[in-house]
This record gives structure tokens, sequence and C-alpha cells, in this order.
């Protein structure tokens, strides 16, 4: 537990050497021009970047770091104490229950107008309001400093009736945690919506999606009427636009040491006819799937909708399951 | 990470500037920070040679080397000024970015030269896009591009034309090199030396497309691709040959004498080198055997079994190559006599290939044979010890 993982960029910090703490916010307001710079990147420009100041343990004001429940405590010398822990690369919180065993991110990828966001918020709003009823043993919590519980729950019902949603330039993040009784460990699932990264070349990959390298699944949303569509051409056009975006989706991860796995999420399902997309279906239309799957350390395929059935089970809550076990 | 890193790494070669340097000569670049210090060498290079900005215009990451007390993950990995971890790592000399297996595997560079009409395009196009699509269910390798970069240039240059749009790729303007990258799946490592065919289980390829106007334009990298070139190809246009008035004054022919011997002076290239003699069935030679090799390149299959072991049939297309050269003898002498003074024999094969794509008049083009540009690189990959072939002695 002495390590947590920056959600917003993907860095492991070793909390005994590395750890940096945001002061408490009475302390002077400065310009946060790391935090600031690394938000801009990702679009956000109306983040507030005048904030308490950043502390470590051989900055002046520090007294001492004590450790309290298996975390650090940083004791300033004026004698007030702050547990809010910083990444020392984009200044963004660090959040509980982060450590490298128990944060486990999905990065989802895709065309535009694929379904990416919807899936997310469809995800994220069974998290919030549904609690997957068929898996009983967790209680799902969400990271409501990233984004409010309601504000997701509306966007989702506005995807799941059509309407685009707006781009989540956050990480959305949920708690799953073992009911008290069964004490356990909990665990962070982060899911990263791409959609509005400008992924031109491999420069701007590595740069703008450093979170993806520690990322253990890549879930590429494909459309179930460009499925279809594929399916009937007469060209391998289709196929080579998947190729393209497989390349974009490796080269994220081409340096690191451990693959993620592929989930292929068939998305529009309810555009689909009947009986849904099947895998068999999934590799004809799109040959090479199969061909680079193995640069991936395992292959699913999942047929979801952003669109609530009353029956034909719960594809959105299958893929969770996939996803986060 | 392997057991015994000195057995399982090679010395890098930059795609980019052919520089050679070890492992831990190679510089760590740090995404997460941006630079102010400008890299000369990069930008001149990408401007002038790739005809590219540098990042697109946006600043530059941090270039450093790996400190000697840094005990982060041995060669391959280098902890950055703010603590990170970083894997990438880039060229010490022009600051290109080097990928990923640069250093773990054996790197290969081919150059393909060929006259302008030769098809020489859509020879790239075929035979990459075939071993692309088609090495896993014939050999359980793939051969697929190395970084983004190569992927989308290969995508937006050759594939999407050709083979989404149907229409004529356009005239290469740079000399940027393709990366490929050479696995064999579930190989053990370190290399199997003894005791199978292949020599290397994993290879990287930077592949130049280069033509007479690119050698012009970028004489110190086209001559320094083919001087460092592992293998060759050689792509003539059969059809233009035959029809020659006076094959003696051929200007191909002579451009290609006088290039070569720039670069090695009298001594022949000796590694391997594939002349694939595009639009043979378009050419004026009426004799049978000509038709019997070309009939025989294309239908002969490029995997057979030996003693249940997939092999690449380098015996068969040998003998297709030696009948293809008595017909280039007896009807365009002037043809074999060059190309036997500049490339060794027993390292050279002739591929007559039928036209590998035809263009329309309305602007489309539509893929017709690629089988013999397949054919031609498989035979490369053999001869470089990638692929098994029938002609191995098995130790």
């Amino acid at each position: 537990m002495s390590d947590r993982r920056c959600i917003f960029c993907g860095r492991l910090i070793e909390l005994e050497t590395d750890a940096l703490f945001r002061l408490p916010p009475d302390h002077p307001r400065v310009k946060d021009a790391i935090y600031a710079d690394f938000q801009k990147a990702r679009g956000l420009f109306d983040i507030r970047s005048e904030l308490p100041g950043v502390c470590e343990k051989r900055s002046p004001e520090c007294a001492k770091i004590e450790w309290e429940n298996g975390k650090p405590v940083l004791i300033t010398k004026t004698g007030r104490s702050t547990d809010t822990l910083i990444c020392p690369t984009c200044h963004s919180e660090l959040f509980r229950d982060t450590d490298s065993a128990s944060v486990h991110s999905a990065v989802f990828f895709g065309a535009k107008d694929s379904g990416k966001t919807s899936l997310i918020l469809a995800l994220a709003e069974r998290c919030i309001t549904g609690q997957f009823s068929s898996d009983e043993r967790y209680r799902y919590i969400f990271n409501e400093k990233l984004y409010n519980a309601g504000d997701m729950t509306a966007e989702a019902e506005k995807a799941s009736a059509g309407e685009k949603p707006r781009d989540l330039r956050r990480p959305a993040a949920v708690y799953r945690v073992l009911r008290a009784n069964e004490g356990g460990k909990a665990f962070c699932d982060v899911l990263h919506d791409v959609s509005f990264i400008d992924t031109v070349d491999e420069e701007s990959v590595l740069t703008a999606l450093p979170f993806a390298a520690s990322a253990e699944h890549f879930v590429y949303c494909i459309p179930a009427d460009t499925l279809r569509d594929a399916l009937g051409a007469d060209n391998e056009s289709a196929d080579i636009k998947i190729r393209k975006d497989m390349f974009m989706m490796m080269s994220a991860f081409r340096f690191s040491e451990k693959p993620p796995e592929l989930d292929i999420a068939v998305t529009k399902s309810d555009l689909a006819d009947s009986g849904g997309p099947t895998e068999e279906q999934v590799y004809t239309a799109f040959p090479s799937i199969r061909e680079l799957s193995m640069f991936f350390s395992g292959t699913k395929v999942y047929p979801v909708s952003a669109v609530k059935r009353d029956s034909g089970g719960d594809p959105v809550g299958q893929l969770y399951a996939g996803l986060f076990g | 990470m392997a057991v015994n890193e000195k057995d399982t790494t090679y010395d890098i070669m930059c795609p980019f500037c052919f520089k050679r340097y070890t492992n831990f000569n190679a510089l760590f670049v740090d995404h997460r920070h941006f630079s102010d210090e400008i890299y000369p060498g990069q930008a001149e290079y990408m401007r002038n040679f790739l005809g590219t900005e540098p990042f697109g215009g946006r600043e530059g990451p941090i270039y450093f080397r790996k400190a000697p007390n840094d005990s982060t993950e041995g060669m391959f990995a280098a902890a950055t000024e703010y603590g990170d971890i970083t894997r990438t790592r880039a060229c010490p000399y022009c600051y290109n970015m080097l990928p990923a297996s640069a250093g773990r595997v054996k790197p290969f560079s081919v150059a393909v030269i060929g006259s302008d009409d030769a098809e020489r395009s859509f020879y790239i196009a075929a035979a990459l896009h075939r071993l692309n699509t088609s090495m896993l269910a014939n050999y359980g390798t793939s051969f697929i591009p190395a970084d983004y970069g190569t992927a989308l240039f290969f995508c937006e240059q050759y594939e999407e034309p050709l083979y989404g749009e149907h229409t004529v790729p356009e005239a290469m303007t740079s000399i940027t090199p393709m990366v490929f990258e050479f696995t064999r799946i579930g190989a053990a490592a370190p290399e199997e030396w003894k005791g199978s065919t292949v020599t290397y289980n994993n290879a990287l390829f930077y592949i130049y497309n280069i033509d007479k106007e690119l050698v012009d334009r970028y004489p110190m990298i086209a001559y320094t691709a083919i001087a460092q070139a592992g293998a060759l190809i050689l792509i003539s246009d059969a059809a233009e040959q035959a029809a020659a008035a006076d094959p003696l004054y051929d200007q191909w022919l002579g451009y290609l004498t006088e290039t070569m011997r720039k670069i090695f002076g009298p001594i022949a290239f000796d590694r391997p080198a594939a002349v694939v003699l595009s639009k043979a069935d378009k050419a004026d030679i009426p004799d049978k055997k000509w038709a019997a090799a070309l009939r025989s390149v294309v239908s002969q299959k490029l995997v057979v079994s030996e003693s249940l072991k997939k092999v690449f049939p380098t015996t068969a297309f040998a003998k297709f190559s030696d009948q293809t050269a008595s017909v280039l003898r007896a009807r365009i002498p002037a043809y074999i006599s060059v190309i036997e003074s500049l490339f060794s024999k027993e390292n050279t094969m002739f591929f007559p290939a039928p036209e590998f794509f035809e263009a329309h008049e309305d602007g489309t083009a539509e893929i017709k044979e690629p089988a013999a540009a397949e054919a031609s690189f498989m035979w490369l990959l053999a001869k470089l010890g990638l692929l098994p072939n029938s002609s191995a002695v098995i130790l």
C-alpha cells in the first residue's frame, strides 16, 4: 500500500520517497502551472489554477511526515496537517485505493460517433443507480470528486435516449468495495474516454495518452451499423481503417512490458439485426482484429448498447464484469 | 526481461540516420515533460528529408541519457528527472524516435529500387499488404508496422488508395523509411541458433522506397540506404526492357550501373537481391519458357509442407528463376549482363511478375495479381534466416 497510481497521467508514485502534498486550504493560493498545463492539454480551460502550494518532505514548510492508517500525513511548521496527496508529474489529486494492485483501468477507443462516451456513461450510470444487482458481492461507489453523480446519471439518460453526450475530459472512477462484514480490499475502476484527444502521430499518442501504457483493458468501440456495412462491403476499406485505429492503440502501449487485453464492444447493438452481432461476424468483417490480437494478452467481443432493455440480460453489466471482474 | 541480456540484444541501427550504436548509448524520452531546447539535427531531418515538422509544431519532449546510478529495469527503461519511468527511446544523433524493439531484435534494411514505370509503389503495397494479412495463417508469424508512423504512412500512402478506394497512389515525395516488425509468435527466447532452420525469431525491417528522383533529391540517404541494405529488391519494367530499341543504351540500366558502382565500386552486391520483372505478361517475349516461368511463379504455393514442417519453397522458385534467366540471356542479353555484373549470382533470384495493378482511364485501379510480389519478399525473409526454406540444411 506504499504506492499510488495517478488516474490522470498513469504514473505510479512511491509514497515513501516521492509523496507530494497539497497544503491545507487556508494557505496562500499560488498559480500551479503544472496542474494548469496538464488540464489544458486535456481541453479543460475552466479549472481553478490558483491553488494552495505544494509541499514535500524537503520543503521549508514541512516539519515532519507521519503515517496514519497506512498513509502519509504532512505536518507543516505552523502545526497544520494535510493528507491531500498529489501526483508529482501532473499535480492532480491521488485518490485512495489506487495502489498498483487495486487500480484497474480501461481505455475506450474508437472512431468518431462510435458510442464510446455513451458506453462509459452507461457503465457509470449502472454503477450509481443499478449497483449491478447481478453481482451481490460489491457495492459500487462513484468518485464524486471527478463528476457529480446526478449530472452523470442525467447525461447517461440523455445518451440512452439517442442524444450525443458531452466528452468526458476527466476519467470516471468507480470504487468497488466489498460489503463491510466481508472485509477485504477495495478496488478503483477507472474509465478513460479519449474522444477529444488529437492522436495524429506517435508523439501525440505518447504525450496525450500517458495513462494508456498502464491500462489493463483497451475497449475498442465498433458501431453495429459499421459492422453490418463491412460485412456486406466489396472492398477492404473498413478493415484498413480498423487496422489504423488498432495501430494507434498499440503505439500507446508498445513500449510497456505488459500488454493489455483487447475488448471489442459492438456498440449500438440495439440497431443490429435480430440475434445481435456475433464474435465470428466481427472477425469476418475485420480480419485485422484476429491478426493483431496476438499483441494483446487476450481478446473478447461484447455486443452492448446504451439503451436500457427490459429483457435479454444486461450487456453493459456483462462488459463491466468482463473488464473488472 | 531476458535472463541474460548480453545474449539477447543487438546493436541499434537508426532507420533515419543509419548510425549504429549500442543500447547504452540510446537516449530516453520523457513525454510527460516538455523541453525548451531545440534539436536542430532532428528538425532539419524532418523538414528536409521527410517533409514534416518535428512534433507537428508542438513542443518537443525532454531527451536524456540514462544516469549511471539509475537502477531501473536494465537497459530498456530509465527514470526521468521527475522520478517517472520511461521506455521510449530516441537516436542520440538525429533525435528521431526509435522503434520499441530496437536493440532487442536484429535490424535489417531493405532498399526497393526500380525504374519509373516499374510499378514500384504497387509492388510495395501488394507485398506488404499481403504479408500483413497472411503471415499468421501461413507461418504463425506476423509482419506488421513497428510504429504508428509507419502504420499511418503505409495506410494513407498505399493501402487506403489501392485496397480501399481503388485509386492510384500519389507519387512519393519524401524518403520516409517504413519500419516493420517480424515476430514469430510463441518462439522461445533467446534466438534458436541450432536445431532449427531459422536464424532469427524476430527482426526489424527498415524499408526504403527509392527511385531516380528521390536519389537525386536525397542522395545522402538514398546511397546510404542502398549501401547498408541487408537485402535489395530491384524492380524492372519487363515490357520496357524487352521493347528497348538498343538495350545497350538503356537509360535505366545505365543509371542503375552508375549508382551501384558509386556505392560498391567494382564489387558485386553480395547480399540477397530479388530481381522482380514487373509487367512480364505485357512483355513482347514470344518464348514458351517465359510464359511457363510466369505461370509457375504465380501459381506456386508459398507454403509447402516438408516432413510436417511448413517451409518456403525456395528450390521451386530457384528453378523458375533459372528458367527466367535463360530466357533473358537469349532475348535481352544486355539486361542480364548488367544484372549479373552488379549482383552476385548465388544470392540473386529472378521473379517474373504479371502487372500488379491495372490503372483505368477514370483514375481507378484494379488489383490484379500480387502473388509474385509476396513470393519475392518471402524469399528474402527465407534468405535472411527468418522463414524456414526448402533448400536449408537442417543442423
